[in-house]
């Protein structure tokens, strides 16, 4: 009887300490992962936040806007001499999905009558301000005229996409982007 | 060391049987004594009796099974002995003859007040009886010399006399037994003639047959022995020294220690030579059972005991472990709820866990690697052509190319991982009118295009020249001069894929 009610006792109290040596060890265990994973996270943050922060300055996480675009556009065009440009942004779209990101792309019709190519460059160069595009058709011709100084000597046609990347669910509850831009300055 | 207690009529003595011999611890002649004496250390004995007064009846009774032979038995027992205790049954064969019965011998002590008053005493000593044997019942049993139809004669001393015992077996059987102690070779002669003639009558022994007759000597009573069989008729007498007896059953002791009753308590311990007792006292049986009970129950408690102990020392150590292990575990949870990066989580940039940020950087680069800047692919032409002035750019385009129609190519969206397709003009002058020149400086020309890093290939598309073998070509010529002084070429220019385009983005 003896024996009977010590081994019972002493195998409760084993039982009672595997659990509490158990509940321990995961406890230990989810700490160490914690703490893995925020030294992960600080390392990672340091690593990325730079850039983060570049690409934000460069526009890539901010939504089209088209006054700023209108201002941008003015101040390019007088900025580079260009001769004439005319513009047509069209709706908003989805181009790609990463996650719960996307690419929210505006495409913009440019007709230009340029001086001369750099004046294309110039341009290029100040709406990287506004924001990433990607020129992605273009066509320069040379007008048959003798080029002469300020004169539209070519006269380029390109379709640009105005990319951004947002957060899809936070821009869709800010509501759609359905309507066009046409403007000419 | 076990002990064994014979009790004949005349001696009763005490052995102690080792593994060699069993010896002489006690002895008297009219026991019991009416204290325990001093050398009796024992606790358990068997008991071995030699009495006159044990009764050998054989009997034949109809062969039956189960439990109408134990009835029969039983009544047959009443019959004979009525309620004597001490009454042994047992079966020795079948007649060859006739029903074929059962021959069932039937032994018994009975009305030997000397051997009861032995079994009291011992049970006031608090000395266990483990089992009462017959001593010449035992004897048989002895496969030394075997005897299977025939008279065997134990001669041993005991109270000043000598014992004759004389056992008759038929069969291979012990079958009937008498005990006669003698005080000399002339009454032993005739105890023993007595007993021919009783046997003679008794089994039936036709006239003339010479009946086997087996003497055991112990050593000193060789001459006696012979003196007794001298007078004996029809029989075939033989000496058996006892020492050889008991050398055959593992007596190593001494030779003047040996008697019957010695060598029957040595063989009866004999671990091989164990035979089930022969006679039981009910009370004593139970007492037995008793204590056979309460003894396995202590050796189960005390094994079930020595498991617990094993077991809670094995319990005890792993739990001593387990303690250390969580004093560890403490230690570690303390070392890293207390350090750095265990609970202070990061904050979050913009909304974003590190690993989202990873990924919408790495979506970034993508995209950004895949974007088309007019400088990522003027600067290649222009560089080709600044190493030839006179070249005349008149159109330059670039496109994406895409699987998708024209019609659709707004809603299809763009494929960011197609490199540009660029398509320039240019005007080449002739100079002298040598078009062959002309030609050669163009594919000079799209050579160096295609030594270009970031060009995949160059190749010329088309020509106011007929440089191509796949197509047609017309032309009008003529005495009078046209003037014309150069030569338009197209030529395409395959970007290379953005991805292998590191530079590229590095500035993104």
């Amino acid at each position: 009887m003896f024996a009977s009610v010590t081994v019972f006792l002493f195998h409760q109290q084993w039982w009672a300490w595997e659990k509490a040596r158990d509940r321990l060890a995961l406890d230990v265990a989810a700490l160490a992962q914690q703490k893995s994973r925020n030294e992960e996270a600080v390392e990672l943050y340091g690593r990325l936040v730079p850039r983060y922060e570049q690409a934000a300055d460069r526009g890539w996480w901010r939504p089209q806007e088209r006054l700023a675009w209108l201002e941008s556009v003015r101040d390019a065009a007088r900025a580079a001499g260009v001769v004439r440009l005319r513009y047509t942004l069209s709706p908003a779209r989805w181009l790609e999905d990463e996650g719960d990101f996307g690419i929210r792309s505006v495409a913009v019709e440019l007709e230009m009558d340029l001086v001369h190519g750099g004046q294309l460059l110039d341009l290029s160069r100040a709406l990287e301000r506004l924001g990433p595009f990607s020129w992605e058709r273009c066509k320069i011709e040379r007008r048959p005229e003798p080029p002469e100084p300020a004169a539209p000597n070519l006269a380029a046609v390109c379709r640009l996409e105005w990319l951004a990347i947002v957060h899809r669910s936070a821009d869709e509850a800010d509501g759609d982007f359905v309507d066009d831009g046409l403007d000419a300055i | 060391m076990r002990w064994v207690l014979y009790l004949g009529n005349a001696r009763q003595a005490l052995y102690r049987v080792g593994r060699h011999d069993a010896r002489l611890v006690w002895q008297m002649q009219d026991g019991p004594p009416a204290e325990k004496p001093a050398a009796w250390s024992c606790r358990r004995l068997a008991v071995i009796v030699d009495l006159m007064e044990e009764e050998y009846r054989l009997e034949r009774l109809p062969h039956l099974g189960g439990r109408d032979r134990e009835a029969l038995w039983a009544r047959k027992r009443r019959q004979l002995f009525q309620d004597e205790p001490y009454v042994s049954v047992v079966r020795i064969g079948r007649e060859k003859s006739g029903r074929r019965d059962d021959r069932v011998l039937f032994t018994a002590v009975r009305d030997a007040p000397r051997f009861k008053r032995w079994l009291e005493s011992l049970a006031s000593w608090r000395i266990a009886v483990t089992g009462i044997w017959s001593l010449p019942r035992l004897s048989a049993g002895w496969r030394a010399c075997p005897l299977v139809e025939g008279l065997r004669v134990l001669l041993y001393r005991g109270g000043g006399k000598i014992a004759l015992r004389q056992t008759y077996h038929e069969g291979g059987h012990l079958v009937f037994s008498r005990f006669s102690p003698v005080a000399g070779e002339e009454e032993g002669a005739q105890e023993l003639e007595r007993m021919w003639r009783y046997l003679s009558r008794q089994f039936q022994w036709e006239a003339g047959r010479a009946i086997p007759l087996q003497l055991w000597v112990p050593p000193g009573l060789e001459e006696m022995a012979k003196g007794l069989v001298e007078g004996l008729p029809n029989s075939e007498p033989a000496f058996i020294g006892l020492t050889k007896v008991a050398r055959t059953k593992g007596w190593r002791g001494e030779a003047a220690a040996l008697d019957v009753p010695a060598l029957a308590a040595f063989a009866l311990m004999r671990r091989w030579n164990r035979q089930p007792c022969h006679y039981r006292d009910p009370v004593l049986h139970a007492r037995e059972k008793r204590r056979r009970l309460n003894l396995a129950l202590y050796l189960g408690s005390a094994a079930l005991f020595a498991v617990a102990a094993g077991y809670d020392t094995l319990m005890e150590r792993h739990i001593l472990q387990l303690d250390e292990e969580m004093r560890r575990l403490r230690l570690k949870r303390q070392t890293l709820a207390g350090g750095p990066g265990a609970r202070t989580v990061p904050e979050p940039v913009a909304g974003l866990d590190a690993w989202q940020l990873e990924s919408l950087l790495a979506f970034q680069r993508k995209i950004a690697a895949g974007r088309i800047r007019p400088e990522s692919l003027l600067t290649p032409i222009s560089s080709a052509l600044d190493r030839f002035p006179a070249f005349e750019l008149v159109s330059l385009g670039w496109r994406r190319p895409s699987p998708a129609d024209e019609e659709s190519e707004e809603e299809a969206g763009i494929d960011l991982s197609r490199p540009p397709r660029v398509t320039l003009s240019v005007r080449v002058p002739l100079e002298g009118g040598v078009l062959r020149q002309a030609v050669e400086r163009v594919e000079h020309f799209v050579a160096l295009l295609e030594r270009d890093g970031q060009v995949a290939s160059a190749c010329l598309a088309a020509s106011t020249l007929p440089v191509a073998d796949d197509g047609p070509a017309s032309g009008e010529v003529g005495a009078v001069e046209r003037g014309e002084d150069s030569a338009m070429f197209t030529i395409t220019v395959d970007m290379k894929a953005f991805s292998s385009r590191p530079a590229l983005e590095a500035r993104d």
